[in-house]
């Protein structure tokens, strides 16, 4: 028995609209997962409500700066900080910026590295 | 006037094993500001999914923690198979119930030793962990490790559980339970116990919502959200006690713990009582192919699992939230108004484990 | 028994572990394994310590903490690496972020092998670094005396 998963496709620009949606719905936030997806960056969205999970999928490009969702839900703040400090995007409006530092690593980490060179 | 100041917070420090680091923004005793930062404990091993063999690389995951060890193997392991749509035989859910929950039990007693430590009492404290040996036996007994014991894979588990030892973690836990009363009572009447944690770091039901906190951080605030109720693995089939409190103190969070260490002993008595016959493991062919998001309660609360596989033996991409992230923000907010004298307690109070948060 | 072996007090570090090891190195001071009855304490403070703990493998960050903790404790000193990832870096020695054992910061002296290391092998670590506190004591003295000789010479 497995809870119901929502994967939604959505454009950068509908994502504050959609999240407000949600908010009012009465879901949480689960968590913010950015991953590198060939030239571009995904970001998943994910929300609890009532155990059921929806998910937010949308598609940025590396020089993108994407819109923080911290005004409705507060503790995305942490998510887009790390995603900040482990993938180098630009994430504009977070409640709380930690300068892309939240992460403090010696060099950039490989996630933000396009083609994975400076992988050791 | 009172002056601000800066006091860095770890990374090195007698009362947590692990190097937490945080800014604390205090004007006179108080702490106006917490501020985290992150990196002692960064290994960064989300990208050595993308060179690990998938059935390997579950090793790794039940690395990202070694106190929820299993279920950070159970999570990856899970996400795997339903991304591969592996039906697990019934007997392997309820060994992994099994164990789970006696992850949680040992987790719980660690945490009240190290409170104990926290507020300077180093008997009860020890009294904690020395029940806690028990269960690190049983583990030893039934997969030959203490602490990371690998027997989690995909497609099931490792080891099976004879009648015997069946036998042998009903005794030891009715022994743990009854040995539980007695620290229960210092815990929960003790004039000075109850003086360190009443009152302090409250955190209303709304609070605790909308700053996204997980586990027994938020059922402490009156919230019974337990990812357990879902009904992933056998717990479906289980009757799962949701144990909550109203006050949301750090005396409600070590109630909740202490209560829900029985909690998980009753559901390992459901489990033991009702595991079928049969086998423990599928044979698992071919690679993955798609994506999944887990969700599972850890003692710590709801951990989050994505994976993501492109049908080669390398994963593109593993994801794991770990509940003391979600809970990050909860504590920043407790810290601030309270003296600097509180600061270990309340930490303790969310149960942090930074190797998870960090990864 | 010599005279630093007697009753080492220890200093815990972790690095970048996973905490496997470091509930294994608290448990040795609990009721099972109880090494405080050897005179062992885990002390918090670098300048009470003779020997240190070293847990988990060591990213830049950590590297610089722990130089300062060595830096700190008073001579003889010694050090033990707990655990696979203290001495190599482990399974996590291809992570990004990771420079490897414990010995890529400081001088190590013993090695205890495991994942997570057993109580067990950390107290024998313990004991094996206590003799060479004494050791180390031995060498400095023997030292001193020949320096001493020399300049009587002279």
């Amino acid at each position: 028995m497995k809870p119901e998963t929502t994967v939604i496709g959505i454009q950068p620009i509908e994502l504050l609209s959609r999240v407000s949606g949600l908010k009012e719905q009465g879901c949480r936030i689960v968590q913010i997962c950015c991953s590198k997806k060939e030239d571009a960056y995904e970001m998943d969205y994910s929300f609890d409500n009532c155990g059921a999970l929806i998910d937010l999928k949308l598609t940025v490009s590396p020089g993108d700066e994407i819109d923080s969702i911290s005004a409705i839900f507060l503790p995305a703040f942490l998510y887009e900080n790390e995603i900040e400090s482990l993938f180098g995007l630009k994430i504009r409006n977070k409640a709380v910026d930690f300068g892309g530092k939240l992460y403090q690593t010696a060099k950039q980490t490989p996630f933000a590295d396009k083609d994975g060179e400076n992988n050791e | 006037m009172s002056r601000r100041s800066v006091i860095p917070f770890g990374p090195q420090h007698p009362v947590l094993p692990e190097p937490i680091h945080l800014d604390l923004v205090i004007e006179d005793e108080i702490v106006v500001e917490a501020i985290p930062s992150i990196g002692y404990v960064h290994r960064g091993l989300e990208k050595l999914a993308e060179t690990r063999d998938y059935i390997d690389y579950v090793y790794v995951a039940e690395r990202v923690c070694g106190i929820c060890s299993f279920m950070h193997g159970m999570g990856y392991s899970m996400a795997v198979e339903d991304i591969m749509k592996l039906e697990l035989p019934p007997r392997a859910m309820y060994l992994r119930v099994i164990w789970a929950e006696l992850s949680r039990i040992h987790s719980h007693l660690l945490w009240m030793g190290l409170l104990a430590d926290a507020f300077g009492f180093e008997n009860l404290f020890m009294q904690c962990w020395r029940q806690r040996e028990k269960i690190l036996d049983i583990f030893e007994m039934t997969t030959g490790g203490r602490v990371i014991f690998s027997v989690c894979k995909v497609g099931g588990v490792r080891k099976d559980m004879d009648e015997d030892s069946l036998k042998i973690i009903l005794k030891t836990l009715d022994e743990v339970g009854g040995e539980l009363k007695e620290i229960e009572t210092t815990f929960l009447t003790d004039k000075s116990v109850v003086y360190r944690l009443k009152g302090i770091g409250v955190l209303t039901a709304d609070e605790a919502l909308s700053l996204g906190a997980v586990g027994p951080m938020l059922r402490a605030s009156g919230v019974g959200q337990d990812m357990r109720l879902t009904g992933y693995a056998a717990y479906g089939e289980l009757d799962v006690p949701v144990v909550t409190s109203l006050d949301g103190d750090s005396f409600a969070r070590c109630e909740v713990r202490m209560k829900e260490i029985h909690a998980s002993i009753e559901i390992i008595r459901q489990a033991i009582a009702r595991i079928p016959d049969g086998e423990i493991a599928v044979n698992v062919k071919g690679t993955p192919n798609g994506q999944s998001f887990i969700r599972l309660e850890q003692p710590r609360g709801e951990a989050f699992y994505h994976v993501r596989a492109n049908g080669s033996k390398f994963l593109e991409r593993f994801r794991v939230r770990t509940p003391t992230f979600a809970n990050l923000p909860a504590l920043l907010k407790i810290l601030e108004g309270r003296s600097l004298a509180n600061v270990p307690v309340l930490i303790l109070t969310i149960d942090p484990c930074i190797s998870c948060t960090e990864r | 028994m010599g005279r630093f072996s007697r009753s080492p007090w220890v200093i815990h570090y972790n690095g970048s572990s996973c905490n496997g090891c470091d509930i294994e190195v608290l448990a040795c001071l609990t009721p099972l394994y109880d090494v405080e009855r050897f005179g062992i304490i885990n002390t918090g403070n670098p300048k009470h310590a003779d020997i240190l703990l070293v847990t988990g493998g060591i990213n830049a960050q950590a590297a610089e903490v722990l130089k300062q903790i060595y830096e700190q404790m008073p001579n003889p000193k010694a050090v033990v690496a707990v655990g696979i990832c203290a001495a190599s870096g482990g399974i996590f020695a291809d992570c990004y972020n990771m420079l490897g054992g414990a010995d890529k910061a400081i001088p190590v002296d013993v090695y205890v092998p495991g994942c997570a290391a057993r109580p067990e092998a950390i107290i024998d670590g313990v004991v094996k670094a206590a003799n060479i506190l004494d050791e180390k004591y031995a060498q400095f003295k023997q030292k001193k005396k020949r320096k001493r000789e020399n300049t009587h010479e002279a």
